[in-house]
């Protein structure tokens, strides 16, 4: 029996999939508000839920779900392959990284007249 | 649609869905005197903390604001304040004087005055039992919707958050909106990457302007930490159950604000206006600390979206929990009231939406949540804007 997985919007180039996944299974994804259905064969296990990429994405390009940036890749991605926190990471509160990576990072770069405030509040 | 619920009228305007006596702690040291009368004396509460003792200016007023705001609570029928000595700008008489404003019997208990523990106990004892007398008789009456301040909250989220629990939770404040009620929403670091849905759905630019600044202070706390804050937002367990990174988790969060205009935005714990709409409330992630900053600002019912499952639960603010993730009903079905993992399987929003509203409107009417049965009361905490010293 095939697998099922769901794209919140069609902008979106990862999907969610419904129950766990394993490598070589197919998975028929739906799109939100539309009737159009695709076929996307696994290349890796995905566990129950997680996210599996519906289009070959390259290292730094918008991981896009709900139709929004939710970070970017830090590797190539294939169709197929799991995404999760081993091959995307988070835009948002990286402290860890140089003043100068963050500031070229689009959402924080209307940031920088603050960035020098302390703490909150 | 229901458009009314049974509650208790107040004299100040709002009605409350229970009808406590409310044992407000004003600092550490009264918190036994607080607990021990809950204990004795039916249907009253305690709310008890750490705080309340050598905070700097705006952290004790944040911590009397929220206590304040716990008072005013129409959840609360009648309420006792107790504090030791003197806790300059939070004593229980400062407390109790707010509280009295609106028209509900308050009651102050001082240790030292009243001679030592013993006595102020049996005072703050015989004073709950008087006011259960003086309360317990009161009928509930129908009141409209719009009466309802509808509080709004997520935790240990998961990747199925964002596409079932999170949107039947938004589904239930479009409904309470449109029958003139507040929906009350919260947690500013999940707010992290749903910029363009505030800006959206801003009833004007500086509403949008107004959290768009709370989120840029909060990231702004986060980076001068130097860290990278993936493990604690998206925390442990957001993590396992498949969310990436805080955008991520934030969109989804946000999937329970529901789709109606946001009409304001207030600070921690600060009350909210009467405009029905969606009001936003800048808080941390931290689910204690969130729950009881929307609890003080007046809701009297909340919905908590869990994916992996969740006991919080606020002991003055009825708070019914549901999820979509299957597996976590089964293991955790007891700290959860509603289900709503049928609709990976073809249940409509609607469908799942109304039977989450069906759930809330009983809750408001009497119906106990399972915390409630079990006496299983965790969620109360007062948020920190600075150092003890």
């Amino acid at each position: 029996m095939s697998l099922t997985a769901l794209i919140v919007h069609r902008d979106d180039n990862v999907a969610n999939l419904i129950g766990a996944g394993k490598k070589g299974q197919s998975v028929v994804c739906a799109t939100e508000g539309a009737s159009q259905q695709l076929a996307i064969r696994l290349l890796e296990d995905v566990p129950a839920n997680h996210k599996f990429a519906v289009r070959d994405i390259k290292a730094g390009d918008a991981i896009i779900k709900y139709g929004l940036n939710i970070g970017r890749a830090s590797c190539d991605i294939r169709k197929g392959q799991y995404v999760h926190v081993h091959n995307i990471e988070s835009n948002r509160g990286r402290g860890d990284l140089s003043g100068k990576r963050r500031a070229a990072g689009s959402s924080l770069s209307r940031r920088k007249t603050s960035a020098k405030s302390k703490t909150a509040r | 649609m229901r458009d009314y619920f049974y509650g208790y009228p107040r004299p100040d305007g709002q009605a409350g869905i229970r009808n406590y006596v409310l044992m407000l702690s004003g600092t550490l040291y009264a918190n036994p005197t607080c607990e021990r009368v809950a204990y004795m004396v039916q249907n009253t509460l305690a709310i008890v903390h750490p705080l309340g003792r050598c905070q700097i200016a705006p952290d004790l007023a944040q911590t009397k604001r929220t206590l304040v705001g716990h008072g005013l609570n129409p959840n609360a029928g009648a309420v006792i304040v107790v504090d030791h000595f003197k806790e300059q700008g939070c004593t229980a008489d400062e407390i109790a004087h707010e509280i009295a404003r609106s028209g509900k019997p308050v009651e102050v208990v001082n240790i030292r005055r009243e001679g030592g523990a013993v006595n102020a106990l049996a005072r703050a004892l015989r004073a709950a039992v008087e006011f259960q007398r003086r309360i317990s008789g009161q009928q509930r009456e129908r009141v409209p919707l719009s009466k309802l301040i509808y509080g709004i909250n997520c935790g240990t989220s998961d990747v199925t958050s964002g596409l079932s629990a999170n949107r039947c939770v938004g589904w239930v404040a479009d409904r309470i909106v449109e029958a003139g009620g507040r929906a009350l929403v919260a947690e500013t670091t999940e707010m992290m990457g749903g910029e363009a849905l505030i800006r959206a759905k801003a009833k004007t630019p500086e509403i949008a302007r107004k959290i768009l600044d709370m989120i840029d202070r909060m990231e702004q706390s986060i980076l001068a930490c130097g860290v990278d804050m993936r493990g604690s937002q998206p925390t442990g367990d957001n993590i396992a159950g498949g969310l990436s990174t805080i955008e991520e988790k934030a969109i989804g969060a946000m999937q329970k604000w529901g789709t109606k205009t946001i009409v304001g935005a207030v600070g921690y714990a600060e009350p909210i206006g009467p405009e029905p709409g969606v009001w936003v409330m800048d808080t941390p992630g931290h689910g204690g600390e969130s729950i009881t900053g929307i609890c003080a600002a007046g809701a009297q019912v909340m919905s908590f979206a869990t994916g992996g499952g969740h006991t919080i639960n606020h002991p003055l603010m009825i708070t019914m929990r549901l999820t979509g993730n299957r597996e976590s009903w089964k293991k955790m079905g007891d700290t959860m009231e509603v289900d709503v993992s049928d609709m990976f399987r073809g249940t409509s929003l609607d469908k799942a939406g109304e039977r989450l509203f069906n759930e809330v409107l009983d809750i408001c009417n009497g119906k106990m949540t399972k915390a409630e049965a079990m006496r299983e009361f965790n969620g109360f905490a007062i948020n920190r804007c600075g150092p003890s010293v």
